[in-house]
């Protein structure tokens, strides 16, 4: 989990971030950061998830339950 | 693929005497343009920080990807002292020629006045292009004995729909010529391709339509498959950062090429033309050389339409001459 919360506070441009954090909040979201996220979770934890899916999350920590890590 | 049956192809015995690249004069404001296409400032400034693209050339209508490519080449005769009858060949890598027949190549065979016993053809690809025409450029000239005109260019705005937030915001113009010639001693230069053919709709122009981008399918063939072949290529070559003097990647979008060169752990050596020439295709690779001035030993890659990728180690010597010239 704490390797997951470097890797996305990493794509996020942040020093860190919580399983509660909306990442959507974050100061400078944009389209390419969403991509980044979903190829993280399907490149780096072999969980694809679809456009809805990801639409549907809205913190770091329904992340990292799609990435199958505990919440 | 894992890195040991990848296909690396080696090509000794070539060099490249001048690298010219032709852009639009006209400059379009991408946060204008955006603006239009979104009508929410919110959106269209959202949209230039996430692709890094400030603004792009744009051709006036009328101009074709065949008139820039030749304005490169009369240039590059120019600046070099390369004798148009020292030519043996013409390859034009485009998808967007001036007509669909005669192909650009042949075309710019008469523009240019070159011999009538030149070869010239085109080469259709997209994005991947320039490091496939470079290995037949390289292939032809030491089969024939003779220096090969590579001509690379796209108008791609001219094929896009003006209301597309998926391809307006990054589509820009282009025309590139290289000149190829046979030299001993050169080289070895190292090529790698790859193709996934399947995923062909994510990028497409049918005939008569617009360009057509899927556009996280596409980001992730680059951010995944694109990423590892590169990686891969870079293992397999030894060709350890320290060795190579700049990384030209095309210049798809800014924010996917400074991931893709950090990963690679190349981001201090990564060259940058799209923030204010755009994605201009295959011909934003060369182009990137001459706006950069980039020399040495050189890892390009180009990735896109197909789908398909390309990725090579070639030399840009110092007395290669690099030209931007404008129409």
């Amino acid at each position: 989990m704490e390797k997951f919360l470097e890797e996305v506070a990493e794509i996020l441009e942040v020093d860190a971030v919580s399983a509660g954090f909306k990442f959507r909040e974050v100061a400078d979201w944009d389209s390419m950061k969403g991509f980044s996220l979903m190829v993280l979770l399907e490149n780096d934890y072999g969980k694809p998830i679809t456009v809805d899916d990801f639409l549907a999350c809205e913190t770091v920590g329904d992340l990292a339950k799609f990435a199958g890590l505990a919440g | 693929m894992s890195a040991s049956d990848m296909q690396k192809i080696d090509l000794s015995g070539v060099a490249i005497d001048g690298i010219c690249a032709c852009v639009p004069a006209k400059s379009e404001d991408n946060f204008q343009r955006c603006l239009e296409v979104y009508g929410d400032e919110q959106k269209a400034l959202s949209i230039v920080k996430a692709t890094g693209i400030k603004s792009r050339r744009v051709v006036e209508t009328g101009t074709s990807s065949l008139d820039l490519c030749v304005r490169a080449a009369e240039e590059l005769f120019a600046e070099t002292s390369v004798k148009r009858e020292e030519i043996g060949a013409v390859i034009a890598v485009t998808f967007t020629p001036e007509r669909q027949m005669p192909g650009n190549a042949c075309q710019a065979q008469a523009r240019l006045g070159l011999a009538k016993d030149v070869m010239s053809f085109d080469v259709n690809l997209a994005c991947s292009g320039w490091a496939y025409g470079l290995i037949v450029a390289g292939q032809l000239a030491k089969a024939c004995g003779r220096k090969v005109l590579l001509l690379d260019g796209d108008t791609q705005t001219t094929h896009v729909d003006s209301k597309d937030a998926a391809t307006v915001p990054v589509m820009a113009d282009a025309g590139t010529a290289t000149i190829v010639t046979p030299r001993e001693g050169e080289g070895p230069w190292t090529f790698a391709f790859m193709t996934e053919g399947d995923k062909g709709d994510a990028l497409a122009l049918p005939f008569g339509g617009t360009i057509s981008m899927d556009g996280f399918a596409v980001f992730k063939f680059v951010a995944m498959d694109v990423l590892h072949f590169i990686r891969d290529f870079m293992a397999e070559t030894a060709a350890m950062a320290d060795g190579i003097s700049a990384f030209v990647p095309h210049q798809a979008n800014i924010f996917m090429i400074q991931q893709i060169a950090k990963k690679l752990g190349l981001a201090d050596k990564l060259k940058v033309s799209g923030d204010v020439l755009g994605n201009s295709s295959s011909a934003s690779v060369p182009t990137t050389i001459a706006y950069t001035n980039a020399r040495g030993r050189l890892l390009v890659s180009g990735f896109g339409g197909g789908l398909s990728a390309s990725v090579a180690l070639i030399d840009v010597g110092k007395s290669c001459v690099l030209k931007m010239v404008e129409i």
